[in-house]
Order: C-alpha cells, then structure tokens, then sequence
C-alpha cells in the first residue's frame, strides 16, 4: 500500500490584498480514507480544495503532496476534482465525454468499458445520453465517474450533494464508499453533516479562514454524539 | 495516472471532441449547411445591380462579408476560458496546448469550406461564360484564407485573453484594417507608423490577391505575405502567451 499524505504548514491565501484573507495559516496533515471538510459558508473550503487543485497558490505557507507541490502532483500524477457546479462541455454524449478520458488516460483499450470506475458507477442506461440533457443526480454520477477515471490517489469533491435529492443522495454515497480504497483520500467539503456522518472517516472544520479542529469520526461521536451536533457546539456555541 | 497532451491519443480526442462541437453546438449542422449554401449567390446577376464594376467584384464583396460570418460561427469560441476546462486541467493536461491544437483543426475545417466556396464561384464562373483562370480562382483561395486567418488570429487572442466579445472586437478590427489609409494620413507623424505595426494587414491581403491573379513576380508578392505572416504569428505568440497564464475558473 502507498503511503498517501498532505501536508499544508502554515498556509495563506488571499484573493486580492483588498479582502481579508480566505485561509490563514493553516496546518494540517490528512493522509488516505475519506475526510469531511466543514464549515460555514465562507470558511474557505472551497479555497482549500483549489489550492490542493493547484487552481490557486498559497500567498505564504507550503503545501506538499507526497513530497510534490500541487502543480506538480496534477501533472504527473493526475487528480480527480468535482466542482461545486456540475460543468460539461454539453454537446458530447456520456460516452464519448468519458472515452476521451479513457484514451487521455493512456487506457490499454480506448474501451471505456476497460475502466473499473465505469462499472461501478452503473451508467450503462445514459451512455448514449448528451450531457446538457442529464440531471442533476446523473449529472454527479458521471462527474464521480470522470474524477475516479485513470485511478487518481487524490479525489476532491466540492459541495457534491447540493441539489440532490434523497435517492441521488443515497446513490452517491454508495458511490463514495466504493471509491474508498488503500492510498487515496477523498476529500469532500460539504453542508450536510448528516452524509458526511455516514461516510467521513475523519473530519476537518474551517471557520473564517482557519483550521479549527481535525478529528477522527470515532472522536466526534464519542464527544458528541453526531457531527451535527459537534459541530453546532464547536462553531455555533463556540465550545471548541 | 498522468494524461498526456501530446499523445497520438490526445490528438484523436480534440478531433473528435471537435467534430461533435462543429455538428451539435457551434456552428451546428443548420448554421453549417447555411454556410455552405451561401456561395451559391454568387450566381446572382451582380452586373445588373449597378453597384459592382462586374460579377466578381460583386462575388468577392459576398465572399468577403460571408468570411466574418465564418469566423464569427467557427472561432468564437476560440481560446475562451470555459468552465469545463477544469476537466482537462485536474487530468493533467495543459490548457494552452489543448486551445491552440482545437484552434487549428477549426481552422482547417474552416479551408475546406472557404475550399468550398470558391469552387463553387469558379463553378458560377463557367456558368456565367466567363470561366476564371487558374491563378485567378487561386488568388481568390489565397485572399479568402489570408482574410480568414487574420479573423481567427484576432478571435485567438480576444478568447485567450478571458473576453466573450470576441466577434464584436474582431468586426472593429476589420473595420480600422480597411480603413488604415485613412487613419495613418489622419494621426500625427509619429504615431502613423504605430498604427500601421499594429492594425491588421487586410489590404496586404488585397494586394497580395492582384499579385496572384496578375500573375506578377514573386518579389512583389513578398512583402504583403511577409507582413500578413509576421502579423499572425504575433497574434499567435500573445494568444499562447496568455493561455500559458490561464487557470480554469469551476463554477
């Protein structure tokens, strides 16, 4: 098994030098599993998730992956990265939008069936399918599909559940804990304390702009209960 | 696994992903069939208007105008940031890459109908009784695709440089192209030479079509197909160099 592990130390970053900074120093170590990231709207998840992405560089601070920076992670290694909207280039069908990622992938076969990702997410029904005419729960199928796609260590998913309702949900999550696998953290930033709860081996909570914890799930509910309600204690009565 | 942008396979992909573009979305087949349709008013009695010196003149004009419409179809899209580029990108692909080579093939395909077109005008020429000679159908091939290419150059770099207005900027540009004998004999001394560094050469490309069809000596022809290339090239290396800064902006 890989060692898989991320290591922000002491990580900055503002948009521009008018507006307060969206993270500030932040530390923090994760390594494999899936981890829920948490916090207010604004906390600055999503500029996390970007950073790791390599969309964004840190203003101070360093941020490596397996040894690597980000940039260079992505590009030798790949990555998967769903974003908080779903966006496809809309006139291609599923099938031929998740090909090319096959052949992009260096796939043996430019069979998308070759794709173990393929097979578990059960998209044989909308492979002929355009892309503009999914919905939105089909939509996130085939966006875990083509983030999974080529194997990538490193999963990153922004506010994947907004939208969906409690069928996609529940597909979704079956979705996530069969991508988990040895090496490869899933990282998903997320609203919904109560999916996260049924999936997230360990938790990270921001909250305006800074690491405010980094718990195991077994921490959470052996505090708390549940994340929901650790959380409305930590943030919202600030009992951290 | 790492995605290889220069792989025979990566290739494959952008012409396919292209071909389905060209059929479904922009220019999409109706818009295609239009413009290839749209040579045949060439076999309209141009003479007879009283506004054209002859029925070639009044084709080229046609053809000319019918040139901003293929660009604005075929290269509006061109370089243009896209939310969907974050696909490519956390696959490890590069981006620059990935524009320039769909800016080719679009290019290419958008030859095959200025092809196209004017076969069909040496077809109305033969038509009309007056068949064009070799170099004259050649020097209107050369015209049409220098014209072309400048339009797309233009759109490259508006794309490239994050804007969507890119068909109202090229349309400007044409306009001040055309006119530059006007605005250089207008500025100061010392900015008439400015302006004419910096506006696009579609006179050149004028020029170099009478040099064709006259059937006059390649030195002629040098300098205006030197400065057209000079000027596409420039267009090209600044629309690469603001790709090469360009990260994806997901929704």
């Amino acid at each position: 098994m890989t060692a898989f592990e991320v290591v922000l130390d002491g990580v900055t970053h503002r948009y521009s030098r008018s507006r307060a900074p969206a993270l500030v120093e932040a530390d923090l170590e994760l390594g494999a599993g899936v981890v829920g990231l948490v916090g207010p709207n604004g906390a600055g998840k999503t500029t996390l998730l970007k950073l790791l992405l390599g969309l964004l560089e840190p203003e101070r601070g360093t941020i490596r992956i397996c040894g690597m920076l980000p940039a260079a992670f992505r590009r030798t290694r790949g990555l998967g990265f769903i974003p908080e909207r779903p966006s496809f280039p809309e006139y291609l069908t599923v099938a031929e939008f998740l090909e090319a990622f096959a052949v992009l992938q260096g796939s043996a076969s430019p069979m998308i069936g070759a794709d173990p990702a393929i097979g578990r997410m059960k998209l044989g029904e909308l492979m002929d399918f355009r892309l503009g005419a999914l919905s939105l729960g089909q939509k996130r199928r085939v966006e875990v599909t083509a983030a999974l796609m080529g194997d990538p260590d490193l999963v990153l998913l922004d506010e994947p559940t907004n939208g969906l309702d409690p069928f996609a949900l529940a597909q979704f999550r079956a979705l996530i804990l069969e991508a988990r696998r040895p090496g490869r953290l899933i990282l998903v930033s997320s609203h919904h304390l109560d999916e996260l709860d049924r999936i997230a081996e360990r938790v990270v909570l921001l909250n305006e702009g800074r690491v405010q914890g980094n718990w195991s799930a077994e921490e959470v509910h052996s505090s708390s209960g549940s994340f929901h309600e650790h959380f409305t204690r930590t943030v919202v009565l600030n009992e951290g | 696994m790492k995605a290889e942008t220069n792989s025979p396979g990566a290739f494959l992909t952008i012409v396919r992903w292209e071909r389905h573009r060209w059929m479904r979305a922009a220019p999409g087949r109706i818009a295609l069939g239009l413009l290839l349709i749209y040579p045949g008013a060439v076999f309209l009695p141009f003479e007879k208007a009283g506004v054209f010196s002859g029925w070639l003149e009044g084709s080229s004009v046609l053809l000319a105008i019918g040139i901003l419409v293929l660009a604005g179809q075929t290269g509006k899209d061109a370089a243009r940031p896209s939310p969907e580029d974050i696909w490519l990108f956390q696959k490890g692909l590069s981006l620059p890459d990935w524009a320039i080579t769909r800016w080719v093939i679009d290019t290419l395909l958008s030859f095959l109908i200025l092809l196209w077109w004017v076969i069909v005008l040496v077809a109305a020429s033969y038509f009309r009784g007056e068949p064009l000679s070799l170099l004259g159908a050649a020097s209107v091939l050369v015209w049409l695709t220098l014209m072309f290419s400048l339009c797309a150059g233009i759109l490259f770099v508006v794309g490239a440089a994050g804007s969507d207005r890119g068909v109202d900027f090229m349309l400007l540009v044409v306009l001040l192209g055309f006119t530059e004998p006007l605005i250089t004999r207008w500025l100061p001394g010392a900015l008439a030479p400015i302006a004419d560094l910096l506006l696009p050469p579609f006179l050149e490309t004028v020029r170099l079509r009478s040099v064709i069809a006259l059937g006059e000596s390649i030195r002629i022809a040098l300098p205006p197909a030197f400065e057209i290339a000079a000027y596409l090239t420039a267009l090209l290396a600044i629309g690469a160099a603001l790709l090469s800064r360009r990260r994806p902006q997901p929704r």
